[in-house]
């Protein structure tokens, strides 16, 4: 689990971060680097800010604090720039577009690459038109989905795919966008554990083939022991623990605020 | 997988068709003929009836676009065909301009306001937006009453026949030939909208406004470019209807004929251009069945008024629980049908 490369890929450096909502502490002061190529996951109870801190990186919400995307500092760049730079993300409770094909679906993630200005979509055809990258992104979109084994749904609306599809389909939106940094907002949350043992070799592909750097929130330890190089505890806002995952939960902090021990 | 988009990828997907089905492409070939050659033949009334349908068929793909694809319910499309009308008038007739260019400044002027409310518009949505566009409404329809350069009276102008290029459209037929010509190039630009990158960006800051965000969809740009394109449709239909009428009439472009306009796309169905075609044609050929009947059964013709008022209530209510989704999807249901059937084996789609 150790070989990585790392020859591409930019470092994710969060130092000092802070939201607060009204009197509401989300996060405090939490600092952490991710090396390109790894996958770092990251753990807490319900209410810790896991999610607060992926909204955080993917521009959602403005935090206090500094967040630095290679040598790019990421916090006041606007959300719909930030998936341009290379940070894609899903999301923990299904955000398909329900009423969109699986197509349309996936072919968002491609959008920051199309180049054609809004006349141009209006005429589409022809030298000014835009139909050629349409084309291409769509049969990029195809290709993917066939490797989602979802080839066969693309003219289906979004909403009538299961739960797991769904997950499915947003990661492949996701990674329709060539992102270099992919946050995962609990990837496997409901499912049941044979989809869980596809979509952690999936993952791995993504990370290692792809070699694309993933920061994930996950509750399921045995799934964060086998992918992550690396876990991040947070704890009411605060981050209490990093390092390897076999460290991380021997720590007597976590095991008590985690694993609910004594 | 590629960094960019490269051409090996292109070829191994065909590019969306403007119209999906088979049945679809040949039945918009055949509606166009049907039309051009049917207005030919139809009573003069009949021929007015349908340059109206025309127009606001128009009008309303504009409106679709804005509220129906991209969410931002508007109850302010009339008074931007006024502002288009108004302004076609003004191009055309008091500074000399010819009247295909006046058509299209006028949808440029409507455009550019409609640009102009949508600014403060970006942080609304759902009542709020409904509220800033009823705001849009009511200062246009002011300015329609206080501009007197711009509309000689309050209650309108009068803009005569039209002329291009030294052809006049004294007869009402070449005038709806223009209309169409007009009418199918818009038809054409609203489904390339929705087959592109664009109509896919509207559908989604609809949807999912912050997860689009996080997708790289630039919310305030979408939402700007709908205003913008939904108002150049009204303007130009908007030119388009005063010279239909030969009149431009303030009264035509009160809040409620942008309520009506609303209840189009409301039944006829929401997002698509089957369903700016459809509700046209239901708003405008509903009322004349209604006078029809209302001739034999009431007297008074003045309650016609508030029964007509009542029937669209009620028919936008009914609308909404039994068929949401509009005409436009019943349409759809039949066109699959009909496609399965009749292209059984040849059809790819």
């Amino acid at each position: 689990m150790n070989e990585k490369k790392s020859s591409a890929g930019l470092k994710l450096c969060i130092s000092d971060l802070s939201m607060s909502f009204g009197g509401v502490q989300a996060l405090e002061g939490v600092s952490f680097e991710v090396e390109p190529g790894t996958i770092h996951a990251i753990i807490g109870p319900n209410g810790a800010g896991k999610t607060t801190l992926i909204n955080c990186i993917s521009g959602q919400f403005i935090p206090e604090g500094t967040m630095h995307f290679g040598e790019r500092e990421l916090t006041h760049v606007r959300a719909h720039n930030r998936i341009q730079m290379g940070i894609a993300r899903t999301f923990q409770h299904v955000n398909v577009y329900s009423e969109l094909s699986v197509l349309d679906n996936i072919m968002i993630g491609g959008h920051h690459r199309l180049k054609s200005n809004w006349i141009r979509q209006c005429l589409y055809w022809g030298p000014y038109g835009c139909s050629r990258e349409e084309q291409m992104l769509q049969a990029e979109a195809l290709e993917l989905l066939e490797r989602l084994e979802m080839r066969h749904l693309a003219d289906s609306p979004a909403g009538e795919l299961s739960y797991g599809q769904q997950k499915r389909l947003e990661v492949g939106r996701a990674l329709l966008a060539h992102p270099k940094l992919l946050l995962l907002d609990e990837p496997m949350a409901g499912m049941a554990k044979q989809e869980k043992k596809q979509l952690s070799d999936w993952i791995l592909d993504i990370n290692r083939e792809m070699n694309i750097t993933i920061v994930m929130i996950e509750h399921d330890m045995t799934v964060v022991q086998t992918l992550s190089d690396q876990v991040v505890v947070l704890d009411f806002g605060r981050k209490i623990a990093e390092g390897p995952p076999q460290e991380v939960v021997k720590d007597k902090r976590v095991r008590k605020a985690y694993l609910g021990e004594d | 997988m590629e960094p960019n988009l490269t051409d090996k990828d292109a070829g191994t997907a065909a590019a969306r068709p403007l119209l999906e089905t088979r049945l679809e492409r040949y039945g918009a070939v055949g509606l166009i003929l049907a039309l051009a050659v049917g207005s030919m033949l139809i009573s003069s009334y009949h021929l007015s009836l349908l340059t109206t349908i025309t127009i606001f068929a128009f009008s309303a793909m504009g409106l679709n676009l804005l509220s129906g694809n991209a969410g931002l319910i508007s109850i302010a499309h009339a008074a931007f065909m006024g502002l288009g009308a108004f302004t076609a008038a003004w191009f055309a007739i008091d500074l000399g301009i010819p009247i295909l260019i006046a058509i299209i400044l006028a949808g440029i002027v409507s455009a550019g306001v409609g640009l102009l409310f949508g600014i403060p518009s970006l942080r609304l949505s759902g009542l709020y937006l409904i509220l800033a566009t009823f705001a849009a409404q009511i200062i246009l329809y002011w300015f329609f009453e206080q501009a007197l350069w711009l509309t000689k009276s309050p209650d309108g102008r009068f803009v005569g026949i039209p002329e291009v290029m030294g052809f006049e459209f004294g007869d009402p037929w070449h005038y709806y030939l223009l209309v169409l010509v007009f009418t199918i190039a818009g038809a054409v630009v609203y489904l390339n909208i929705l087959r592109s990158g664009l109509g896919r960006s509207l559908e989604v800051i609809k949807e999912r406004p912050i997860v689009s965000q996080m997708m790289g969809v630039n919310l305030q740009r979408t939402k700007l470019i709908a205003f913008t394109i939904g108002h150049f449709y009204a303007g130009v239909a908007g030119a388009l209807y005063g010279w239909h009428l030969q009149f431009v009439a303030t009264e035509a472009f009160d809040l409620m004929g942008s309520i009506e306009l609303l209840v189009m796309i409301i039944i006829g169905g929401l997002g698509s251009l089957a369903g700016a075609v459809l509700g046209a044609t239901f708003i405008v050929v509903v009322p004349e069945l209604l006078d029809m009947a209302g001739r034999r059964l009431v007297d008074d013709m003045g309650l016609m008024a508030p029964i007509r008022m009542f029937i669209y209530g009620l028919l936008v209510v009914i609308f909404l629980i039994y068929e949401p989704h509009g005409l436009a999807r019943t349409w759809r249901k039949l066109v699959r049908y009909f496609n399965k059937k009749l292209f059984k084996n040849k059809n790819e789609h």
